[in-house]
């Protein structure tokens, strides 16, 4: 994966972008339950009520709390609050929100910011409770007495009075007996009752406000997830782009630096794997970056994000979450390490299975004619037996997974509600933050999740984005110099071996051993010997397809090394040993060669393949479809096409690879004929099985195990050559060889 | 190559809530292979019921859970309001019970799920290791004929693939299914024991996402199609490419083919983003529904709770069952996909067991005294199919000890 992180660079962009997104994101989704607490505490248990510093307050019970401040509180209090009474100009105005400032003045809360509400809080809260306090124990007096803090008082004195005479050192110690059962915490919530109190004696509509805020507060929700959710489509147009155009990029690469290897090289990767390679890996790598985007930078932000909530939410409870988040790794890792190596088997044996069957399938005949059925049928169900006893236990360790998943959520959130209830009790947090610890642990515990299966999911692209690396680092053999020359003017088509020696890659032998010879224009070079003689890596090397390990291939008087690739193929015209058409038609086919060819040219070409007689049958002749891989034309009509192919290049030099097989003796002696008189200025260098396609040959090379064993013309060869007498003796009747 | 490439191909369509993007493949015959399917479960009837039974019991005893939590969260509040008043306690023992009760209710539930997943994996594997056995031994009695005309990879793809398909529905899909609509259905009569008015809010969230469902699905499936089908050309020029490597190479076909190749792949691209992105945003954008189900409770709930018509405690309920609704709508909504995909499987795999068999051995063999090895054609005509005969009214009679030699041009029989 790191190999190609290199390609990743122009997305870099996009994926900054996506990453912000995600951020955005994750935050949005994690104040959602705080939100949703805020309507819990403040919405519900506080009536809409958020802070215990009244927005108006009448001047009588001003009065009243002001007892139990000190004087400095008093005056901040003081100077937070204007005194609105009938002769105000802005009556006409707070006259509809507090209706019954008719009958009283009434204090109105100043426009103060957020600190300044943070600072009265405490005063005011502790303030209002005790004179709550203190009227609530006046309301519930029994007997005509209060018992308070030891003296005995009458019910119907005027309490509040008696607490003005008192000292302030008094006052306060009995402020802070009523208000001791309460944590400091608890003042806002505790005082929002008082607060509510004092509104509804200003006439205020209390469940508006409640309801006010509730509602408030869920549109800010709604908000909060529209955002979420224009990120999330963000992330995915982002995340899609970069995934396709990694992809994009990756598969032209490929498929170009494919396109510029040698035969070596795509011998050593095989075409199958390299067209694996071209297509479904990079395939595979497109989704899995689509995937890592989403998911290697929106776990871990969600995650943490979530613990630093939840830590914000209550401290001393976060050890449950460390406790859910271990108990998730360790089944995880108990699941995985029983399971992943099972995987692997499971890979293995689908394999096995496949094999057998595949060749149960292939060796039909041999089977049935050995009536070995039931043995191979043995086989097979060892080999199902095997795939199905592992895949059920992989399935059954899975099916311990899910549930006991869910059992560890469960089990978590029970723990929280009875931890919390314990907090709750202690007043160090409300029922709202409880619910929202509950889903943070839930939040925390997916984005675990998600991490953990990154970790399945990276070495699955790693293996794909391996492969693909093991193509684009491989160094081409045959590339064109960096001085190309010219081929001399004087010359046409000249082939020249100068001991040439050539050994493929890794191998431990010679192919060709000292190879020289000159091919001439005008003249026919034959290259014949046994299978396995080297004759096609012989031709083979003159488009330089390989290069030469020792010596020089020249063509006109220059090393095909120190010549363009290009400018060097221009020159030949090669039919290859096996016949390969494209799709398209058959004009498409000849055309290959020129695009500029005319139809005449066309014509006379397939003319001299002997290919026109079966051209013309063909309903649409000339057009005739030809399907991938020429699967709708007989061997012999392909070989034959492909020769008409090379003769519409008109190359100065011609190169058959046994391309005379497939066609029966009469017409592969008609084609030689026709061939003779068209192509009389250019070089034919013909590799054959067959002796009598050769025996006309100017020049007969006779290979043997690489080496040249015989050179010369037919007659002189049938004399002097062993090898080549062998040959001919196997082919032709004495009479026919005279 | 191919043949394995359109494996894997139809691997990718993948399972579960993506399948739905993709438009996976349809059977010809659905009524009648799902039929024969079922009869051929039938012999399971026994332990699909325990299943049945077992993954019901599962999903009930976890759905009761949040109810069941409510109470406990609403016996916190009060208690807490109880204690600002300086009125009261917050009873413990209450809450303890029901943590209680309720681990006892996810442990069964735990049990249920558990042993469910047990014997429908062990059902899913006989049932799979059978398919691919009777497929197997069907190979030895189909006549040769068979093989000639159906390529090799096609019946590789009815061992693994299909076979595959079939027991990963039976493992997972069917008792997802089983707990997807146990799993409505419960939060649905939850959701109405607690509040009708909440219940109408939250599912009002419902017809919403399966309209969005549908609209993704609809572009989904005809951007994915086109990506298969550019993805399918792309792939056909690069095998070409690489099979003729050498002919490219020899007439300097190399910027033709890359022409080719980019125009190809550029129009993959324009598609291919668009797919991509529109199964990616899916499960997201379920999730954003799911927050929308969860804003609608909290306004609702939290007003419905100020009036005390509901409890604090049903709001938390809500909100949990709100987020466990989302994932089995959109299970449900892929029912009829995973059917198909399982019909269309067991189709393939039907079709390959019904195929007609060769003449099986004579009932009555005879017995051959002893073997000397003398073989006879008696006016013997054969063809490979009966309208092209390659051997007609052939006789010959090749004594023991004999050495015959048949001679002939290429495809004289």
């Amino acid at each position: 994966m790191i190999k190609l992180s290199k390609h990743l660079r122009p997305f870099l962009g996009l994926i900054l972008a996506a990453i912000l997104l995600l951020f955005i994101q994750a935050m949005a989704d994690l104040a959602l339950p705080d939100y949703m607490s805020d309507i819990v505490n403040k919405g519900i248990q506080q009536g809409g009520i958020e802070h215990a510093v009244p927005e108006a307050i009448r001047e009588s019970h001003m009065e009243k709390i002001t007892i139990f401040m000190s004087e400095s509180e008093k005056n901040e209090v003081m100077d937070s609050y204007n005194l609105i009474d009938k002769s105000s100009k802005e009556y006409s105005k707070y006259v509809k929100l507090y209706p019954n400032i008719a009958d009283e003045s009434v204090f109105v809360l100043k426009n103060v910011n957020q600190p300044k509400i943070e600072e009265l809080n405490p005063i005011l809260g502790k303030a209002l409770l005790t004179v709550s306090g203190i009227e609530k124990m006046q309301a519930e007096v029994k007997g005509g007495f209060i018992d308070l803090y030891g003296k005995r008082i009458p019910a119907d004195s005027d309490l509040l009075s008696l607490f003005k005479n008192l000292s302030e050192d008094q006052r306060t110690q009995i402020s802070e007996q009523i208000n001791k059962k309460l944590g400091d915490n608890m003042i806002v919530q505790a005082a929002a009752g008082a607060v509510k109190a004092e509104y509804e004696a200003l006439g205020m509509d209390t469940d508006k406000i409640q309801n006010r805020y509730i509602v408030h507060t869920g549109m800010i929700m709604l908000l909060i997830s529209i955002i979420s959710a224009i990120c999330i489509v963000g992330v995915g147009f982002l995340g899609s782009r970069t995934g396709a155009g990694l992809s994009r990029n990756l598969r032209r690469e490929v498929f170009a630096k494919v396109q510029s290897f040698s035969k070596a090289e795509m011998d050593r990767f095989s075409t199958a794997s390299l067209i694996t390679r071209t297509t479904n890996d990079i395939t595979q790598i497109q989704m899995l970056v689509v995937i890592m985007i989403r998911m290697v930078f929106f776990a871990p932000i969600m995650g943490f994000g979530g613990i630093i909530r939840a830590l914000d939410k209550s401290p001393s409870m976060s050890w449950i979450i460390a406790v859910a988040v271990m108990a998730l790794l360790v089944l995880l890792a108990c699941v995985f390490f029983t399971a992943l190596p099972k995987f692997k088997i499971i890979q293995k044996l689908v394999d096995r299975l496949n094999l057998v069957a595949r060749e149960n399938l292939s060796g039909l005949m041999v089977i049935r004619a050995f009536n070995t059925q039931s043995f191979e049928e043995d086989r097979f169900d060892k080999a199902n037996r095997d795939l199905t006893n592992t895949n059920l236990f992989v399935n059954r360790i899975m099916a311990v997974m899910f549930p006991s998943m869910t059992l560890i959520m469960n089990g978590i959130t029970l723990l929280i509600v009875w931890v919390g209830a314990h907090q709750i009790a202690d007043s160090s947090m409300q029922v709202g933050d409880m619910m929202a610890f509950m889903q943070y642990a839930m939040q925390i515990i997916f984005s675990f999740l998600m991490m953990s299966f990154m970790f399945i999911m990276i070495p699955r692209a790693s293996v794909a984005a391996q492969r693909i690396a093991e193509v684009l680092d491989t160094k081409t053999d045959i590339s064109d110099p960096e001085n190309p020359k010219e081929f001399k003017k004087d010359l046409k088509g000249v082939v020249e071996f100068k001991n040439v020696s050539f050994r493929y890659n890794g191998a431990e032998k010679d192919v060709l051993k000292d190879i020289s010879f000159k091919a001439l224009p005008g003249q026919t070079t034959a290259i014949i010997g046994s299978t396995g003689s080297g004759k096609t890596t012989l031709v083979n090397l003159i488009p330089r397809f390989y290069d030469v390990t020792e010596g020089q291939v020249l063509v006109d008087g220059v090393d095909v090394r120190d010549i363009k690739q290009y400018e060097l193929r221009n020159k030949m015209g090669y039919v290859p040993q096996q016949s390969f058409l494209f799709s398209g038609t058959i004009e498409s086919n000849l055309r290959y060669a020129n695009e500029n060819a005319s139809a005449l040219e066309l014509k006379e070409a397939s003319e001299i393949a002997q290919a026109m007689e079966f051209i013309r049958e063909k309903h649409d002749g000339f057009v005739s479809e030809i399907s991938q891989g020429g699967t709708n034309v007989s061997g012999g009509q392909k070989q034959r096409l492909s020769i008409a192919r090379a003769l519409i290049k008109k190359p100065e030099i011609y190169i058959f690879d046994d391309s005379f097989s497939a066609l029966d003796f009469k017409t592969d002696a008609a084609l030689r004929r026709a061939l003779k008189e068209k192509t009389e200025s250019s070089t034919i260098i013909i590799v054959a099985q067959r002796v009598s396609t050769i025996m006309k040959a100017e020049q007969i090379i006779v290979l043997d195990e690489g080496r040249i064993v015989g050179i010369g013309n037919h007659n002189e060869l049938i004399k002097n050559c062993k090898t080549y007498q062998e040959i001919a003796l196997s082919q032709l009747s004495k009479e026919e060889l005279a | 190559m191919s043949a394995r490439d359109k494996g894997i191909r139809r691997r990718g369509m993948g399972h579960g809530p993506r399948g739905l993007l993709r438009g996976g493949e349809k059977a010809r015959d659905f009524k009648g292979t799902m039929k024969k399917l079922i009869s051929h479960l039938s012999i399971y009837k026994i332990s699909l019921f325990i299943v049945l039974i077992f993954a019901i019991s599962s999903a009930s005893f976890s759905i009761i859970g949040p109810k069941i939590l409510g109470k406990a969260t609403t016996k916190l509040f009060e208690g807490v309001l109880a204690q600002i008043a300086g009125a009261g306690k917050i009873d413990f023992g209450y809450i303890a019970r029901i943590i209680r009760i309720l681990m006892g209710f996810y442990l069964l539930s735990v049990f249920f799920g558990y042993v469910q997943g047990w014997i429908m994996s062990g059902i899913s594997n006989k049932v799979s290791y059978n398919f691919r056995k009777n497929i197997s031994q069907k190979i030895n009695r189909l006549p040769l004929e068979y093989f000639d005309r159906v390529p090799q990879g096609e019946i590789m793809s009815r061992i693994t693939n299909d076979v595959d398909t079939l027991s990963h529905t039976l493992n997972q899909s069917l008792s997802q299914i089983i707990t997807s609509v146990t799993t409505v259905v419960g939060v649905f009569v939850m959701l109405l024991t607690i509040s009708w008015q909440m219940t109408l809010i939250a599912l009002g969230v419902i017809p919403l996402s399966i309209m969005l469902i549908m609209l993704i699905v609809r572009h989904s499936q005809k951007y994915f199609k086109l990506q298969q089908d550019y993805l399918g050309n792309i792939n056909g020029h690069v095998e070409e490419m690489y099979g003729g490597h050498i002919v490219m190479k020899a007439f300097n076909g190399e910027r033709q083919s890359m022409h080719k190749f980019d125009v190809l792949n550029d129009r993959l691209y324009g598609v291919a983003w668009k797919s991509q992105f529109l199964s990616s945003i899916m499960m997201p954008l379920m999730n954003f529904i799911g927050n929308l189900g969860y804003v609608a409770v909290s306004i609702m709930g939290g007003y419905l709770a100020a009036k005390r018509i509901i409890e604090v405690g049903d709001v938390q309920a809500f909100i949990q069952y709100v987020r466990q609704f989302t994932q089995p709508i959109s299970q449900i909504a892929n029912i009829s996909n995973i059917l198909q995909q399982t019909a269309a499987s067991a189709e393939r795999v039907f079709e390959f067991l019904d195929e007609e068999e060769e003449i099986p051995d004579t009932s009555s063999p005879v017995k051959p005294g002893s073997v000397e090895g003398g073989v006879k054609f008696k006016n013997v005509d054969f063809g490979y199919n009966s309208d092209k005969m390659v051997i007609n009214k052939f006789t010959a009679s090749i004594k023991p000890g004999q050495k015959v030699a048949i001679v002939g041009p290429t495809g004289a029989g």
